[in-house]
Protein backbone atom coordinates (compact mmCIF):
# COMPACT_ATOMS: atom_id res chain seq x y z
CA UNK A 1 0.00 0.00 0.00
CA UNK A 2 2.84 2.09 0.88
CA UNK A 3 4.78 1.63 -2.29
CA UNK A 4 1.77 2.59 -3.92
CA UNK A 5 1.08 5.24 -2.78
CA UNK A 6 4.80 6.74 -3.20
CA UNK A 7 4.62 5.10 -7.16
CA UNK A 8 1.13 7.28 -7.17
CA UNK A 9 2.96 10.59 -5.74
CA UNK A 10 6.24 9.64 -7.58
CA UNK A 11 4.32 9.72 -10.94
CA UNK A 12 2.19 13.19 -10.32
CA UNK A 13 5.49 14.83 -9.48
CA UNK A 14 6.76 13.84 -13.12
CA UNK A 15 3.41 14.32 -14.77
CA UNK A 16 3.03 17.99 -13.07
CA UNK A 17 7.17 18.54 -14.11
CA UNK A 18 6.70 17.60 -17.48
CA UNK A 19 3.35 19.03 -17.97
CA UNK A 20 4.88 22.57 -16.58
CA UNK A 21 7.79 22.45 -18.78
CA UNK A 22 5.59 21.43 -21.72
CA UNK A 23 3.40 24.49 -21.18
CA UNK A 24 6.14 26.93 -20.40
CA UNK A 25 7.65 25.91 -24.40
CA UNK A 26 4.98 25.60 -25.99
CA UNK A 27 3.23 28.80 -24.90
CA UNK A 28 3.10 31.83 -27.58
CA UNK A 29 5.64 34.79 -27.44
CA UNK A 30 4.47 37.71 -25.50
CA UNK A 31 5.92 41.33 -25.59
CA UNK A 32 7.85 39.64 -22.34
CA UNK A 33 9.26 37.07 -23.93
CA UNK A 34 10.37 38.89 -26.85
CA UNK A 35 12.18 41.69 -24.68
CA UNK A 36 14.30 39.54 -23.13
CA UNK A 37 15.35 37.49 -26.47
CA UNK A 38 16.27 40.77 -27.66
CA UNK A 39 18.49 42.22 -24.35
CA UNK A 40 20.07 38.78 -24.43
CA UNK A 41 20.86 39.21 -28.21
CA UNK A 42 21.78 42.32 -27.37
CA UNK A 43 23.66 41.58 -24.84
CA UNK A 44 25.75 39.11 -26.83
CA UNK A 45 27.09 41.30 -29.31
CA UNK A 46 28.02 43.76 -27.19
CA UNK A 47 30.28 41.00 -25.06
CA UNK A 48 31.42 39.55 -28.22
CA UNK A 49 32.52 43.06 -29.59
CA UNK A 50 34.26 44.10 -25.96
CA UNK A 51 36.13 40.67 -25.94
CA UNK A 52 37.13 40.39 -29.59
CA UNK A 53 38.72 44.57 -28.67
CA UNK A 54 40.25 43.34 -25.58
CA UNK A 55 41.77 40.20 -27.27
CA UNK A 56 42.72 42.09 -30.45
CA UNK A 57 44.62 44.65 -28.02
CA UNK A 58 46.31 41.88 -26.03
CA UNK A 59 47.34 40.72 -29.40
CA UNK A 60 48.54 43.68 -30.44
CA UNK A 61 50.54 44.23 -26.70
CA UNK A 62 52.12 40.91 -27.51
CA UNK A 63 50.24 39.80 -23.63
CA UNK A 64 48.74 37.04 -25.63
CA UNK A 65 49.56 34.00 -28.20
CA UNK A 66 47.84 33.72 -31.21
CA UNK A 67 46.20 30.71 -31.31
CA UNK A 68 44.68 31.98 -27.79
CA UNK A 69 43.61 35.16 -30.04
CA UNK A 70 42.30 32.90 -32.77
CA UNK A 71 40.21 30.49 -30.67
CA UNK A 72 38.68 33.61 -29.01
CA UNK A 73 37.74 35.30 -32.30
CA UNK A 74 36.03 31.70 -33.33
CA UNK A 75 34.49 32.18 -29.77
CA UNK A 76 32.84 35.74 -30.48
CA UNK A 77 31.94 34.96 -33.88
CA UNK A 78 29.99 31.77 -32.89
CA UNK A 79 28.46 33.53 -29.82
CA UNK A 80 27.28 36.93 -31.77
CA UNK A 81 25.50 34.05 -34.89
CA UNK A 82 23.79 32.07 -32.22
CA UNK A 83 22.38 35.09 -30.25
CA UNK A 84 21.45 36.94 -33.78
CA UNK A 85 20.16 33.40 -34.81
CA UNK A 86 17.48 32.85 -32.06
CA UNK A 87 16.58 36.60 -31.62
CA UNK A 88 15.56 36.72 -35.66
CA UNK A 89 13.91 33.14 -35.54
CA UNK A 90 11.27 34.69 -33.05
CA UNK A 91 8.57 36.95 -34.42
CA UNK A 92 7.73 40.20 -32.80
CA UNK A 93 4.17 39.35 -31.88
CA UNK A 94 3.15 43.05 -31.63
CA UNK A 95 3.87 46.38 -32.68
CA UNK A 96 5.79 47.10 -29.59
CA UNK A 97 8.23 44.44 -30.28
CA UNK A 98 8.37 45.09 -34.15
CA UNK A 99 9.53 48.60 -33.13
CA UNK A 100 12.02 46.81 -30.98
CA UNK A 101 13.35 44.21 -33.31
CA UNK A 102 13.75 47.39 -36.00
CA UNK A 103 16.32 48.72 -33.41
CA UNK A 104 17.89 46.11 -33.05
CA UNK A 105 18.06 44.18 -36.01
CA UNK A 106 20.33 46.88 -37.99
CA UNK A 107 22.98 46.80 -34.78
CA UNK A 108 23.34 43.31 -35.01
CA UNK A 109 24.08 43.16 -38.43
CA UNK A 110 26.06 46.10 -38.00
CA UNK A 111 28.26 44.45 -35.31
CA UNK A 112 28.53 40.98 -37.41
CA UNK A 113 30.64 43.10 -39.94
CA UNK A 114 32.22 45.16 -37.02
CA UNK A 115 33.33 42.19 -35.67
CA UNK A 116 36.02 41.01 -37.98
CA UNK A 117 37.27 44.57 -38.06
CA UNK A 118 37.71 44.84 -34.28
CA UNK A 119 40.09 41.92 -34.44
CA UNK A 120 42.88 43.92 -36.17
CA UNK A 121 41.35 47.56 -35.01
CA UNK A 122 40.65 46.89 -31.42
CA UNK A 123 38.32 50.43 -31.23
CA UNK A 124 36.55 50.15 -34.50
CA UNK A 125 33.23 49.20 -32.88
CA UNK A 126 33.13 51.05 -29.63
CA UNK A 127 30.56 53.37 -30.53
CA UNK A 128 28.38 50.52 -31.59
CA UNK A 129 29.37 48.68 -28.46
CA UNK A 130 27.70 51.78 -26.83
CA UNK A 131 24.75 51.44 -28.53
CA UNK A 132 24.21 47.92 -27.87
CA UNK A 133 24.97 48.90 -23.98
CA UNK A 134 22.02 51.43 -24.55
CA UNK A 135 19.70 49.26 -25.97
CA UNK A 136 20.26 46.67 -23.29
CA UNK A 137 19.67 49.47 -20.67
CA UNK A 138 16.76 51.33 -21.72
CA UNK A 139 15.10 47.46 -22.43
CA UNK A 140 15.60 46.06 -19.14
CA UNK B 1 59.23 16.11 1.17
CA UNK B 2 57.11 12.58 1.41
CA UNK B 3 54.66 14.47 3.90
CA UNK B 4 54.41 17.15 1.36
CA UNK B 5 53.45 14.96 -1.18
CA UNK B 6 51.51 13.23 0.62
CA UNK B 7 48.76 15.92 1.02
CA UNK B 8 48.59 15.72 -2.82
CA UNK B 9 45.24 13.68 -2.72
CA UNK B 10 43.53 16.44 -1.04
CA UNK B 11 45.02 19.27 -3.27
CA UNK B 12 43.97 16.97 -6.13
CA UNK B 13 40.23 16.53 -5.31
CA UNK B 14 40.48 20.45 -3.72
CA UNK B 15 41.67 21.67 -7.40
CA UNK B 16 39.80 19.17 -9.73
CA UNK B 17 36.65 20.25 -7.28
CA UNK B 18 36.87 23.60 -6.82
CA UNK B 19 38.02 24.56 -10.12
CA UNK B 20 36.80 22.45 -12.70
CA UNK B 21 35.00 23.78 -16.20
CA UNK B 22 32.06 24.34 -14.61
CA UNK B 23 33.52 26.56 -11.68
CA UNK B 24 35.98 28.10 -13.66
CA UNK B 25 33.21 29.74 -15.95
CA UNK B 26 30.64 30.11 -13.43
CA UNK B 27 33.00 31.94 -10.81
CA UNK B 28 34.31 33.69 -13.50
CA UNK B 29 30.40 34.62 -14.42
CA UNK B 30 29.97 36.06 -11.37
CA UNK B 31 32.37 37.90 -10.71
CA UNK B 32 32.10 39.68 -14.09
CA UNK B 33 28.02 40.29 -13.06
CA UNK B 34 28.34 40.85 -9.66
CA UNK B 35 31.53 41.62 -8.76
CA UNK B 36 32.80 40.38 -5.63
CA UNK B 37 29.49 39.90 -3.62
CA UNK B 38 29.64 36.20 -3.94
CA UNK B 39 32.71 35.74 -2.04
CA UNK B 40 30.44 34.89 1.01
CA UNK B 41 29.36 31.52 -1.04
CA UNK B 42 33.02 30.13 -1.63
CA UNK B 43 33.50 31.00 2.08
CA UNK B 44 30.14 28.83 2.83
CA UNK B 45 30.83 26.16 0.18
CA UNK B 46 34.27 25.89 1.83
CA UNK B 47 33.74 25.02 5.03
CA UNK B 48 30.67 22.77 3.88
CA UNK B 49 33.28 20.88 2.09
CA UNK B 50 35.58 20.65 4.67
CA UNK B 51 32.77 19.63 7.20
CA UNK B 52 31.88 16.47 5.68
CA UNK B 53 34.97 15.75 3.87
CA UNK B 54 36.77 15.49 7.08
CA UNK B 55 33.73 13.54 8.54
CA UNK B 56 33.66 10.84 5.07
CA UNK B 57 37.94 11.07 5.60
CA UNK B 58 37.14 9.82 9.69
CA UNK B 59 34.83 7.16 8.31
CA UNK B 60 37.36 5.85 5.70
CA UNK B 61 40.43 5.93 7.77
CA UNK B 62 38.39 4.46 10.98
CA UNK B 63 36.32 1.62 9.08
CA UNK B 64 38.84 1.20 6.18
CA UNK B 65 36.34 1.18 4.18
CA UNK B 66 35.09 4.02 1.40
CA UNK B 67 31.59 6.04 2.27
CA UNK B 68 29.66 4.73 -0.47
CA UNK B 69 30.32 1.13 0.07
CA UNK B 70 28.99 1.96 3.99
CA UNK B 71 26.12 3.69 2.49
CA UNK B 72 24.88 0.85 1.27
CA UNK B 73 25.37 -1.30 4.16
CA UNK B 74 23.85 1.09 6.37
CA UNK B 75 20.46 2.22 4.50
CA UNK B 76 19.87 -0.73 2.37
CA UNK B 77 20.18 -1.62 -1.23
CA UNK B 78 16.98 0.59 -2.24
CA UNK B 79 17.90 3.72 -0.80
CA UNK B 80 21.76 3.27 -1.98
CA UNK B 81 20.37 2.80 -5.24
CA UNK B 82 18.69 6.29 -5.62
CA UNK B 83 21.84 7.46 -4.08
CA UNK B 84 23.65 5.93 -6.79
CA UNK B 85 21.42 6.64 -10.21
CA UNK B 86 21.23 10.31 -9.14
CA UNK B 87 25.06 10.49 -7.94
CA UNK B 88 26.47 8.40 -11.28
CA UNK B 89 24.05 10.68 -13.26
CA UNK B 90 25.98 13.88 -11.83
CA UNK B 91 28.98 12.52 -12.23
CA UNK B 92 28.78 11.00 -15.96
CA UNK B 93 27.78 14.60 -16.14
CA UNK B 94 30.87 15.99 -14.92
CA UNK B 95 32.88 14.15 -16.69
CA UNK B 96 31.36 14.74 -19.82
CA UNK B 97 32.03 18.69 -18.75
CA UNK B 98 36.03 18.00 -17.75
CA UNK B 99 36.92 15.68 -20.54
CA UNK B 100 35.60 18.93 -22.79
CA UNK B 101 37.18 21.27 -20.57
CA UNK B 102 40.49 19.62 -21.36
CA UNK B 103 39.62 20.07 -24.92
CA UNK B 104 38.76 23.80 -24.62
CA UNK B 105 42.26 24.07 -22.57
CA UNK B 106 43.88 22.37 -25.21
CA UNK B 107 42.15 24.76 -27.87
CA UNK B 108 43.36 27.33 -26.44
CA UNK B 109 47.29 26.70 -26.73
CA UNK B 110 46.92 25.42 -30.51
CA UNK B 111 43.86 27.49 -32.15
CA UNK B 112 42.46 23.67 -33.24
CA UNK B 113 38.87 23.23 -32.82
CA UNK B 114 38.17 21.15 -29.18
CA UNK B 115 36.26 18.95 -31.11
CA UNK B 116 39.30 17.71 -33.05
CA UNK B 117 41.02 17.65 -29.55
CA UNK B 118 38.14 15.21 -27.31
CA UNK B 119 38.35 11.57 -28.44
CA UNK B 120 42.91 11.98 -28.03
CA UNK B 121 41.67 13.52 -24.40
CA UNK B 122 39.56 10.52 -23.88
CA UNK B 123 42.16 7.89 -24.89
CA UNK B 124 45.16 9.27 -22.94
CA UNK B 125 42.46 9.77 -19.93
CA UNK B 126 41.93 6.21 -19.95
CA UNK B 127 45.60 5.44 -20.68
CA UNK B 128 46.47 7.30 -17.49
CA UNK B 129 43.72 5.55 -15.73
CA UNK B 130 44.42 2.07 -17.11
CA UNK B 131 48.37 2.08 -16.63
CA UNK B 132 49.68 5.56 -14.54
CA UNK B 133 49.90 5.07 -10.62
CA UNK B 134 47.42 6.37 -8.44
CA UNK B 135 49.64 8.25 -6.72
CA UNK B 136 51.54 9.46 -9.67
CA UNK B 137 48.41 10.96 -10.81
CA UNK B 138 47.71 12.59 -7.82
CA UNK B 139 51.38 14.62 -7.68
CA UNK B 140 51.17 15.46 -11.05
CA UNK B 141 47.97 17.04 -11.74
CA UNK B 142 47.55 18.37 -7.74
CA UNK B 143 50.94 19.86 -8.17
CA UNK B 144 50.77 21.32 -12.11
CA UNK B 145 47.73 22.79 -10.67
CA UNK B 146 48.60 24.75 -8.49
CA UNK B 147 50.41 27.10 -11.40
CA UNK B 148 46.65 29.06 -10.83
CA UNK B 149 48.01 30.71 -8.19
CA UNK B 150 49.16 32.85 -10.64
CA UNK B 151 45.77 34.31 -10.74
CA UNK B 152 45.85 35.15 -7.20
CA UNK B 153 48.60 37.25 -7.77
CA UNK B 154 47.40 38.93 -10.84
CA UNK B 155 44.28 39.78 -8.28
CA UNK B 156 46.28 42.54 -6.62
CA UNK B 157 47.69 43.17 -9.92
CA UNK B 158 44.72 44.03 -11.03
CA UNK B 159 42.46 44.93 -7.97
CA UNK B 160 38.91 44.50 -8.49
CA UNK B 161 36.56 45.89 -5.48
CA UNK B 162 37.48 44.43 -2.93
CA UNK B 163 34.63 46.36 -0.63
CA UNK B 164 32.22 44.45 -2.90
CA UNK B 165 33.08 41.70 -0.04
CA UNK B 166 30.81 42.60 2.54
CA UNK B 167 28.36 43.63 0.34
CA UNK B 168 25.59 40.79 -0.05
CA UNK B 169 23.46 41.93 -2.49
CA UNK B 170 23.29 42.39 -6.24
CA UNK B 171 24.50 45.18 -7.82
CA UNK B 172 22.39 47.76 -9.63
CA UNK B 173 21.05 46.21 -13.13
CA UNK B 174 20.58 42.86 -11.11
CA UNK B 175 17.93 41.20 -9.54
CA UNK B 176 17.75 39.10 -6.40
CA UNK B 177 16.49 35.88 -8.19
CA UNK B 178 19.72 35.98 -10.49
CA UNK B 179 22.07 36.47 -7.58
CA UNK B 180 21.09 33.46 -5.65
CA UNK B 181 20.79 31.36 -8.84
CA UNK B 182 24.76 31.92 -9.03
CA UNK B 183 24.93 31.40 -5.53
CA UNK B 184 23.64 27.72 -5.36
CA UNK B 185 25.37 27.10 -8.31
CA UNK B 186 28.68 28.27 -6.81
CA UNK B 187 27.56 26.54 -3.80
CA UNK B 188 26.79 23.38 -5.85
CA UNK B 189 30.07 23.23 -7.67
CA UNK B 190 31.66 23.57 -3.67
CA UNK B 191 29.95 20.50 -3.06
CA UNK B 192 29.98 18.77 -5.78
CA UNK B 193 29.38 14.48 -4.50
CA UNK B 194 32.15 13.08 -6.38
CA UNK B 195 34.72 14.52 -4.32
CA UNK B 196 33.80 13.02 -1.24
CA UNK B 197 33.42 9.52 -3.50
CA UNK B 198 36.78 10.52 -5.16
CA UNK B 199 38.38 11.90 -1.62
CA UNK B 200 37.01 8.55 0.64
CA UNK B 201 38.20 6.01 -1.97
CA UNK B 202 41.23 7.33 -2.85
CA UNK B 203 41.53 7.22 1.18
CA UNK B 204 41.25 3.50 0.59
CA UNK B 205 43.68 3.38 -2.09
CA UNK B 206 46.36 5.08 0.19
CA UNK B 207 45.60 2.40 2.67
CA UNK B 208 44.16 4.83 5.43
CA UNK B 209 43.93 3.59 9.13
CA UNK B 210 43.19 5.49 11.98
CA UNK B 211 46.67 6.15 12.48
CA UNK B 212 46.13 8.49 9.09
CA UNK B 213 43.16 10.34 10.62
CA UNK B 214 45.47 13.50 10.95
CA UNK B 215 46.99 12.82 7.32
CA UNK B 216 43.20 12.87 6.31
CA UNK B 217 42.37 16.26 8.56
CA UNK B 218 45.83 17.92 6.74
CA UNK B 219 44.46 16.97 3.44
CA UNK B 220 41.10 18.55 3.91
CA UNK B 221 41.88 21.52 5.81
CA UNK B 222 44.69 22.16 3.58
CA UNK B 223 43.51 21.09 0.25
CA UNK B 224 40.01 22.35 0.11
CA UNK B 225 40.55 25.75 1.04
CA UNK B 226 43.42 26.40 -1.52
CA UNK B 227 40.81 24.83 -3.99
CA UNK B 228 38.49 27.53 -2.38
CA UNK B 229 41.26 30.32 -2.91
CA UNK B 230 42.08 29.48 -6.66
CA UNK B 231 38.16 29.55 -7.08
CA UNK B 232 38.16 33.02 -6.09
CA UNK B 233 40.96 34.00 -8.17
CA UNK B 234 38.92 33.40 -11.18
CA UNK B 235 35.67 35.37 -9.14
CA UNK B 236 38.15 38.36 -8.25
CA UNK B 237 40.18 38.68 -11.63
CA UNK B 238 37.09 38.56 -13.64
CA UNK B 239 35.52 41.13 -11.41
CA UNK B 240 38.37 43.40 -12.06
CA UNK B 241 38.56 43.21 -15.65
CA UNK B 242 34.55 42.14 -16.81
CA UNK B 243 32.57 44.26 -14.23
CA UNK B 244 33.21 48.05 -15.39
CA UNK B 245 32.89 47.30 -18.76
CA UNK B 246 29.36 45.96 -17.91
CA UNK B 247 30.12 42.24 -19.59
CA UNK B 248 29.39 38.39 -19.05
CA UNK B 249 31.60 35.51 -19.22
CA UNK B 250 30.81 32.00 -21.03
CA UNK B 251 33.53 30.92 -22.18
CA UNK B 252 36.99 29.53 -21.04
CA UNK B 253 38.96 32.26 -23.26
CA UNK B 254 37.62 34.81 -21.50
CA UNK B 255 37.87 33.59 -18.09
CA UNK B 256 41.74 32.96 -18.44
CA UNK B 257 42.33 36.27 -20.77
CA UNK B 258 42.71 38.41 -17.15
CA UNK B 259 45.98 36.31 -16.17
CA UNK B 260 47.61 37.84 -19.48
CA UNK B 261 46.22 41.02 -19.45
CA UNK B 262 48.39 41.33 -16.26
CA UNK B 263 51.24 39.44 -16.50
CA UNK B 264 51.09 38.76 -20.55
CA UNK B 265 52.41 35.55 -22.51
CA UNK B 266 54.00 33.95 -19.38
CA UNK B 267 50.84 34.46 -17.02
CA UNK B 268 48.35 33.32 -19.76
CA UNK B 269 50.39 29.96 -20.32
CA UNK B 270 50.57 29.13 -16.05
CA UNK B 271 47.05 29.76 -16.29
CA UNK B 272 45.83 27.55 -19.39
CA UNK B 273 48.45 24.87 -17.67
CA UNK B 274 46.67 25.40 -14.83
CA UNK B 275 43.07 24.83 -16.57
CA UNK B 276 44.46 21.86 -17.60
CA UNK B 277 45.64 20.22 -14.63
CA UNK B 278 42.67 21.03 -12.62
CA UNK B 279 40.21 19.85 -15.80
CA UNK B 280 41.98 16.71 -16.43
CA UNK B 281 42.67 15.94 -12.52
CA UNK B 282 38.42 16.50 -12.60
CA UNK B 283 38.03 14.23 -14.98
CA UNK B 284 40.30 11.03 -13.24
CA UNK B 285 38.05 11.76 -10.52
CA UNK B 286 35.11 12.02 -11.88
CA UNK B 287 35.67 8.60 -13.87
CA UNK B 288 37.21 6.49 -11.36
CA UNK B 289 34.19 8.11 -8.96
CA UNK B 290 32.13 6.47 -11.48
CA UNK B 291 33.48 3.41 -11.52
CA UNK B 292 33.78 3.63 -7.81
CA UNK B 293 30.37 4.31 -6.77
CA UNK B 294 28.89 1.43 -9.41
CA UNK B 295 31.37 -1.26 -8.33
CA UNK B 296 30.85 -0.37 -4.36
CA UNK B 297 27.40 -0.59 -4.91
CA UNK B 298 27.18 -3.93 -6.68
CA UNK B 299 30.36 -5.22 -4.32
CA UNK B 300 33.33 -5.90 -7.04
CA UNK B 301 36.29 -5.56 -6.52
CA UNK B 302 37.64 -2.13 -7.13
CA UNK B 303 40.55 0.33 -7.23
CA UNK B 304 44.08 1.23 -9.22
CA UNK B 305 45.21 -0.30 -6.38
CA UNK B 306 44.23 -3.70 -7.96
CA UNK B 307 46.04 -4.95 -11.46
CA UNK B 308 43.06 -3.91 -14.07
CA UNK B 309 42.30 -8.27 -14.45
CA UNK B 310 41.92 -8.20 -10.74
CA UNK B 311 38.91 -5.57 -11.25
CA UNK B 312 38.00 -5.63 -15.00
CA UNK B 313 34.66 -4.47 -14.38
CA UNK B 314 35.75 -1.53 -12.08
CA UNK B 315 37.72 -0.67 -15.33
CA UNK B 316 34.90 -1.23 -17.39
CA UNK B 317 32.50 0.51 -16.01
CA UNK B 318 35.30 3.75 -16.40
CA UNK B 319 35.95 3.38 -19.90
CA UNK B 320 32.33 2.96 -20.71
CA UNK B 321 31.78 6.12 -18.89
CA UNK B 322 34.09 8.22 -20.82
CA UNK B 323 32.63 6.44 -23.69
CA UNK B 324 29.38 7.78 -22.71
CA UNK B 325 31.31 11.33 -22.31
CA UNK B 326 32.75 11.36 -25.30
CA UNK B 327 29.24 10.58 -26.98
CA UNK B 328 27.58 13.51 -25.47
CA UNK B 329 30.42 15.63 -26.46
CA UNK B 330 30.49 14.60 -29.89
CA UNK B 331 26.60 15.19 -30.43
CA UNK B 332 28.55 18.92 -30.14
CA UNK B 333 26.69 20.11 -26.99
CA UNK B 334 28.49 23.29 -25.20
CA UNK B 335 30.79 21.69 -22.24
CA UNK B 336 30.21 25.48 -21.02
CA UNK B 337 26.58 24.85 -20.59
CA UNK B 338 26.64 21.65 -20.02
CA UNK B 339 28.16 22.15 -16.98
CA UNK B 340 25.80 24.93 -15.65
CA UNK B 341 22.89 22.36 -16.03
CA UNK B 342 25.16 19.59 -14.51
CA UNK B 343 25.57 22.32 -11.16
CA UNK B 344 22.21 23.23 -10.77
CA UNK B 345 21.13 19.02 -11.26
CA UNK B 346 23.86 18.60 -9.02
CA UNK B 347 22.17 20.73 -6.01
CA UNK B 348 18.87 18.69 -6.39
CA UNK B 349 21.10 15.60 -5.48
CA UNK B 350 23.09 16.94 -3.00
CA UNK B 351 20.94 15.76 -0.05
CA UNK B 352 21.38 12.27 -1.18
CA UNK B 353 24.96 12.42 -0.40
CA UNK B 354 25.41 14.49 2.62
CA UNK B 355 22.74 12.98 4.93
CA UNK B 356 23.92 9.38 4.45
CA UNK B 357 27.59 10.77 5.85
CA UNK B 358 26.27 12.34 8.75
CA UNK B 359 24.32 9.65 9.42
CA UNK B 360 27.13 6.93 9.20
CA UNK B 361 29.58 9.09 11.03
CA UNK B 362 27.17 9.27 13.81
CA UNK B 363 27.24 5.22 14.28
CA UNK B 364 29.06 3.88 16.65
CA UNK B 365 29.28 0.40 15.07
CA UNK B 366 31.50 2.10 12.08
CA UNK B 367 33.34 4.57 14.37
CA UNK B 368 33.60 3.65 17.85
CA UNK B 369 34.80 6.63 20.05
CA UNK B 370 35.78 8.21 16.74
CA UNK B 371 31.96 9.52 16.33
CA UNK B 372 30.81 12.93 15.21
CA UNK B 373 31.42 15.41 18.72
CA UNK B 374 29.31 18.54 19.41
CA UNK B 375 30.95 20.58 16.68
CA UNK B 376 30.79 18.46 13.84
CA UNK B 377 27.54 17.40 14.17
CA UNK B 378 26.01 21.25 14.88
CA UNK B 379 27.79 22.10 11.64
CA UNK B 380 26.42 19.00 9.73
CA UNK B 381 22.92 19.45 10.67
CA UNK B 382 23.75 23.34 10.00
CA UNK B 383 24.85 22.72 6.13
CA UNK B 384 22.50 19.79 6.11
CA UNK B 385 19.67 22.19 6.24
CA UNK B 386 21.75 24.96 3.55
CA UNK B 387 21.76 21.97 1.41
CA UNK B 388 18.20 21.36 1.51
CA UNK B 389 17.44 25.06 0.93
CA UNK B 390 19.41 25.15 -2.10
CA UNK B 391 18.22 21.35 -2.98
CA UNK B 392 14.60 22.89 -2.85
CA UNK B 393 15.20 26.21 -4.65
CA UNK B 394 17.67 25.12 -7.40
CA UNK B 395 15.07 24.19 -10.00
CA UNK B 396 12.23 27.15 -9.44
CA UNK B 397 14.89 29.44 -9.11
CA UNK B 398 16.06 28.01 -12.39
CA UNK B 399 12.75 28.23 -14.25
CA UNK B 400 12.55 31.91 -13.29
CA UNK B 401 15.33 33.12 -14.11
CA UNK B 402 15.91 31.14 -17.31
CA UNK B 403 19.22 29.69 -16.00
CA UNK B 404 20.31 33.11 -14.87
CA UNK B 405 19.54 34.98 -17.82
Amino acid sequence: MRAKWWGATALSVVALAWGGAGYLITKPVDFHDYRVAAVSAAETAHDALTTTALVAEALEKGQVMTPYGKSAFDDARKALAGGAKKFTAIEPPDERCERMHDELAPLLQQADAALTRTETEPHAADQLSDALERFVEQHT
Amino acid sequence: MKRLLAVTLGILTAIGGFVDIGDIVSTSEAGARFGLSHTWVLLVGIVGICVYAEMAGRVTAVSKRPVYDLIRERLGPRVALVNLLGAYAITLLTLAAEIGGVALALQLLSGAPYLLWVPAVALVLWLALWRVKFSTLERIFGLAGLSLVVLLIATFKLGPDFTQMTKIAPPPGENWPTYFFVAIALFASAMTPYEVFFFTSGGVEERWTPRDLTLSRVNVFLGFPLGGLLAFGFLATSAAVYEPLGMRVDTLGQAVLPAGLAFGQVGLGLVILGVFAATFGAAMETSLSAGYTVAQYFGWSWGKYLRPRQAARFHTVVLVSILLAVAALLTTIDPVQLTEYMLIFSAIVLPLTYLPILVIANDRGYLGDKVNGRLANTLGVIYLFVILAAAVAAVPIMILTGMGG
